[in-house]
């Protein structure tokens, strides 16, 4: 199917679509390639769980310096819990480890968004600079229950709110390709750790784009799941009914056998379900819709999905193209709803419950205002403002209700699209990473980002982020897997696909 | 309630119930009342960051029972929203309450027992929503407090329409709403405990105009008497304003009960904006037609329809059908007392002497009663028979609120105690032989025509029989030792006892 995509041999574009993503050019060989191979030599006793968690936070404290993939490290619970692991070990034989704790003993990261029992948890925010929560959130310990060993937190956008992660209150995180770009946002950390080596998992939150589109920018996988599959309980509210918590890896495998150990009902998130995937289609069909590929403002954008098309079709599956008008209602749509929510949902944070309490201001309302004038970034501001401006008596209608309804007309165009084909092939991002302050002054600038990524966000569907290769200068490109409801795995098997299709 | 000032009274309540569910309506806290404070509290209920509501089922369940008592259609599906609001009580900074999709809608009561005859009034919708905390105010010595306890107890906000037209009525819509939310165990209804308040809504219609008044919201009425005090004071509070010529001021007051009156809490210039929108952390609420019936089904006979039954069907007086037909407790010890064999009306009057008297005096509730109806009848069937005389029948009584051999076997107890009446003959003759030996001055006197001196005796007899002789068998029988010949030497015959046992049944 050629018609629709750019020449695949653009100047700006060398595609490489690898399985297991290598780290950035520079960055220090990790123990193992992948996860799961770690997790293989730490069962061999090649080297003990306590030297790759050791090795993992050497690694940090000796170059996260460069990128500021951290916000916060918890070496002495992560080497009580390596020496768990190692003692587990010696009391297992290597086949029942693997199927019990497939991670056993594998360093990984989480965002600071999402709580860690007794360990500071802060959203990259300064009003929560000194929140420590007494629970952990259930996607955490369903990671550590299998076998990975936490050893921090990892640095994102305020309140997960942005495309770049630029807004943390510690400042940006820099991408292991190129340390003057960004490396997306706002699970920036989460993508940039993975990309400079430093652990093979991590887990991030998605809200319109903020798994897929810093895995992207640095050349990693990044699945933002089904709306539901993965438990909220104790992921920092940021937009409710678009929050979704993720993995990335620098593998497919190692996302093929994570995933479907973090998914699953849990009692305390009444959103939460139990996974129903759909049958597998026998002759899966690929659709590229043309408006994702008009939003790419970066050739080499294009030109990696025509080189994925390209590889779809050697590899049988044919790809159609279509159309997907309701996408120009995305931005909005998704602006205006996870503005109005996010305004309710941090509307605790104000000083007196909690967060960074001011010492100015006489009056209660006063000290209110000035706590979180002070405690929040421009950013998260910006959107408390939005939001309670589209809720507000007067504007509901014009603002909240009409971007229900578009969300109600994405949804129905997504779910046509899927009676004629199996997955969407686009790119993940209009371009590759830009540099650090580029955008940040220009919201409208950076709010476009989210074009390829806030639609499968707005109809609750999985998407995965897959590296795709590089522009020119080196810079990691990647596009995006959409497919229906709890199709989580095919898309890991289409991305497997496009890796196995010779060059 | 036309008082000739050409207005007439429109009132409204906003009722709130607290659910008797085991745990709260968001999160697996227990709910209970008078806890140490924060001691039933949760990341939930505290609202902290990354902590998700879920919904009770249970509390679903007996909201849609509380609908369905109060007559109104149940929504198949009904949605969770945020209000949103500040208030230092309130964690989340909003309330998961129901907005434009409540549970429970289009009902209405009856209410009965006015001068007026029975009047019908609306039920505008009764929705499923969560309660706030307790701000402590200096409980300390250290500023103000807040108590979480109460946080996320689950609660029915049950929204009257205007149909209220005199403060009598506005209280026996409350009597109603708690007499039959009572009965099928969805609250204890406590008005003294805040389990069931009440926002009172006052205008006043103006007669030769038809135009409605301001609307004045009072708050912080905790009684049944407070709702009708409180109504009437606003009455005449809005009548004297318009009859000076003056403007009502749209507002919320404050009820004083003590003072009888109520004080302005804050002005209403504008509707508050509390910008709802669907709550994302919770689905859509869904309830299949076969639940609703099963709980349908579930619904007890209410008091009222109790109380005709009582008095059509069981003989009882208006007022003590009234006093028995609620709450369940009490209901429930009637009825089972009655099934066991106790005549109606002796276990009406024993319920509302003795059982009432003994519950007052131990400051106990008509729950606490650690005994059911079959108890009680076997003690009156004694009582009936002429076993056991009044007296006695209260001495077993609060034994058997101690005991539970006593409560099991009232006249085994009655016995114990040596309170069984000695019926007739040998028994009762005796004992008048024993009293008329120990005061010969006495029978002297009788003898003499000195009547007193027959009720010194008969006084002395009974204190003798501890109340275990019925007075007048008593008395026969010191009349018929007192006239016999030879009486001077009573007391000394020998245990020519108890009649009977003789005859084996072969
Ligand atoms: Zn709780």
């Amino acid at each position: 199917m050629t018609a629709v995509a750019a020449p695949r041999t653009d100047p700006s574009y060398r595609p490489f679509f690898p399985a297991v993503a290598p780290v950035a050019p520079g960055c220090p060989a990790p123990l193992a390639p992948d996860a799961v191979a770690l997790a293989s030599r730490l069962r061999q006793r090649d080297l003990s769980c306590e030297e790759a968690v050791r090795d993992a936070l050497e690694r940090v404290g000796r170059d996260d310096g460069q990128y500021s993939c951290f916000l916060g490290l918890c070496a002495d619970r992560a080497v009580e819990k390596a020496r768990e692991a190692d003692r587990r070990l010696s009391g297992l034989a290597a086949d029942e480890a693997r199927h019990a704790f497939p991670f056993l003993g594998v360093p990984a990261a989480v965002k600071d968004n999402l709580c860690l029992e007794g360990v500071r948890t802060t959203c990259g925010s300064r009003m929560l600079s000194s929140y420590v929560p007494p629970y952990t959130a259930t996607t955490v310990s369903r990671l550590e229950a299998l076998g990975a060993v936490v050893i921090g937190k990892l640095n994102m956008d305020e309140f997960a709110m942005g495309a770049s992660s630029e807004t943390s209150f510690l400042g940006p995180v820099r991408n292991p390709h190129a340390t003057d770009r960004v490396a997306g946002g706002s699970s920036g950390g989460s993508a940039a750790a993975l990309a400079a080596g430093f652990v093979p998992l991590s887990l991030g939150s998605d809200t319109g784009g903020s798994i897929r589109q810093p895995a992207a920018f640095c050349g990693v996988f990044g699945l933002k799941p089904t709306y539901g599959a993965m438990s909220r309980y104790g992921l920092v509210a940021y937009a409710s009914s678009l929050d979704q918590p993720g993995p990335l890896a620098r593998s497919l495998r190692d996302l093929s056998v994570l995933f479907p150990g973090l998914v699953g009902r849990d009692p305390r998130d009444a959103t939460s379900r139990a996974p129903s995937p759909p049958p597998v289609p026998d002759a899966p069909r690929a659709g590229v819709p043309e408006e994702y590929l008009a939003a790419s403002t970066h050739p080499a954008l294009r030109a990696a999905v025509s080189e994925a098309v390209r590889r779809l079709e050697a590899a049988g599956i044919p790809v159609l193209p279509l159309s997907l008008p309701a996408t120009r209602l995305c931005v909005p749509a998704y602006y205006i709803l996870a503005s109005a929510e996010a305004s309710s949902n941090l509307s605790r944070f104000d000083g007196v419950r909690y967060g960074h309490r001011s010492a100015a201001g006489e009056t209660l309302a006063e000290r209110c205002a000035a706590s979180r004038t002070e405690g929040f970034g421009l950013e998260v501001r910006r959107r408390i403002l939005l939001g309670t401006f589209v809720l507000s008596a007067g504007y509901q209608d014009q603002y909240y209700g009409r971007a229900q309804k578009a969300r109600e007309a994405i949804r129905e165009e997504f779910r046509r699209a899927f009676g004629t084909v199996d997955f969407l092939v686009t790119p993940a991002t209009p371009e590759p990473a830009f540099r650090i302050g580029e955008k940040i002054t220009d919201p409208i600038a950076m709010y476009s980002q989210d074009i390829c990524t806030v639609g499968p966000s707005l109809a609750g569907l999985p998407a995965l982020s897959v590296p795709a290769g590089h522009t020119a200068e080196g810079l990691p490109v990647g596009i995006q897997l959409i497919g229906p409801a709890w199709s989580e795995a095919f898309l890991l098997a289409m991305a497997q696909r496009l890796a196995e299709v010779p060059a | 309630m036309n008082r000739g000032t050409g207005h007439s009274l429109v009132c409204g309540l906003e009722i709130h119930v607290e659910l008797a569910t085991r745990t709260k309506v968001l999160c697996a806290c227990p709910n209970r009342f008078g806890a140490e404070p924060n001691t039933l509290a949760c990341p939930v209920c505290a609202g902290l960051p990354g902590a998700l509501p879920v919904l009770n089922a249970e509390a679903v369940r007996l909201a849609v029972l509380a609908g369905l008592a109060l007559d109104c259609t149940i929504r198949s599906r009904s949605v969770m929203a945020r209000k949103n609001y500040f208030y230092p009580d309130m964690p989340k900074g909003y309330q998961i309450t129901q907005y434009e999709e409540p549970l429970c809608v289009d009902g209405s009561i009856l209410l009965d027992d006015l001068p007026g005859g029975p009047r019908r009034v609306r039920i505008e919708r009764a929705h499923l929503e969560e309660d706030a905390g307790k701000l402590l105010h200096d409980a300390f010595g250290t500023g103000t407090l807040v108590d979480l306890n109460r946080c996320g107890v689950p609660l029915l906000e049950i929204v009257g329409a205007p149909d209220l037209r005199t403060p009598e009525e506005a209280r026996r819509m409350m009597e109603i709403v708690r007499d039959r939310l009572e009965a099928c165990g969805v609250s204890d209804c406590r008005m003294e405990e805040g389990s069931l308040r009440a926002d009172v809504n006052v205008s006043l219609l103006d007669e030769a105009t038809g135009q409605f008044g301001t609307r004045v919201e009072i708050k912080n009425v905790n009684s049944f008497r407070a709702v009708e005090r409180a109504v009437a004071s606003e009455a005449r509070r809005q009548e004297r304003i318009l009859g000076a010529g003056g403007r009502v001021v749209r507002e919320t007051r404050l009820w004083d009960d003590g003072r009888g009156e109520s004080r302005p809490m804050r002005r209403k210039e504008t509707d508050d904006d509390y910008r709802y929108f669907p709550e994302p952390d919770l689905p859509a609420l869904r309830i299949g037609p076969e639940e609703v019936e099963a709980l349908r089904r579930r619904l007890p006979e209410f008091p009222a329809e109790r109380r005709r039954r009582y008095r059509d069907e069981m003989g009882l007086l208006d007022a003590d059908a009234l006093l028995l037909c609620r709450p369940p407790a009490v209901a429930r010890l009637f009825e089972s007392a009655c099934a066991a064999g106790a005549s109606p009306r002796a276990a009406a009057d024993f319920l509302r002497v003795e059982v009432f008297r003994h519950l007052n005096r131990a400051g106990l509730d008509p729950a606490d009663v650690p005994f059911g109806g079959e108890s009680l009848a076997r003690l009156l069937a004694a009582v009936g028979a002429g076993r056991l005389a009044p007296v006695g029948a209260r001495r077993v009584l609060e034994r058997m609120f101690e005991d539970s051999g006593a409560a099991a076997d009232p006249e085994g107890e009655a016995e114990r105690q040596g309170l069984l009446i000695r019926s007739g003959g040998v028994g009762l003759d005796d004992l008048a032989r024993r009293v008329a030996a120990a005061h010969p001055a006495a029978c002297q006197d009788l003898r003499a025509g000195k009547e007193k001196a027959f009720s010194f005796l008969l006084g002395q007899a009974m204190r003798e029989a501890r109340g275990g002789a019925d007075p007048k068998a008593l008395a026969e029988a010191l009349r018929r030792v007192l006239s016999g010949p030879g009486h001077e030497s009573a007391g000394l015959t020998g245990p020519a006892e108890q009649a009977g046992g003789k005859g084996d049944p072969a």
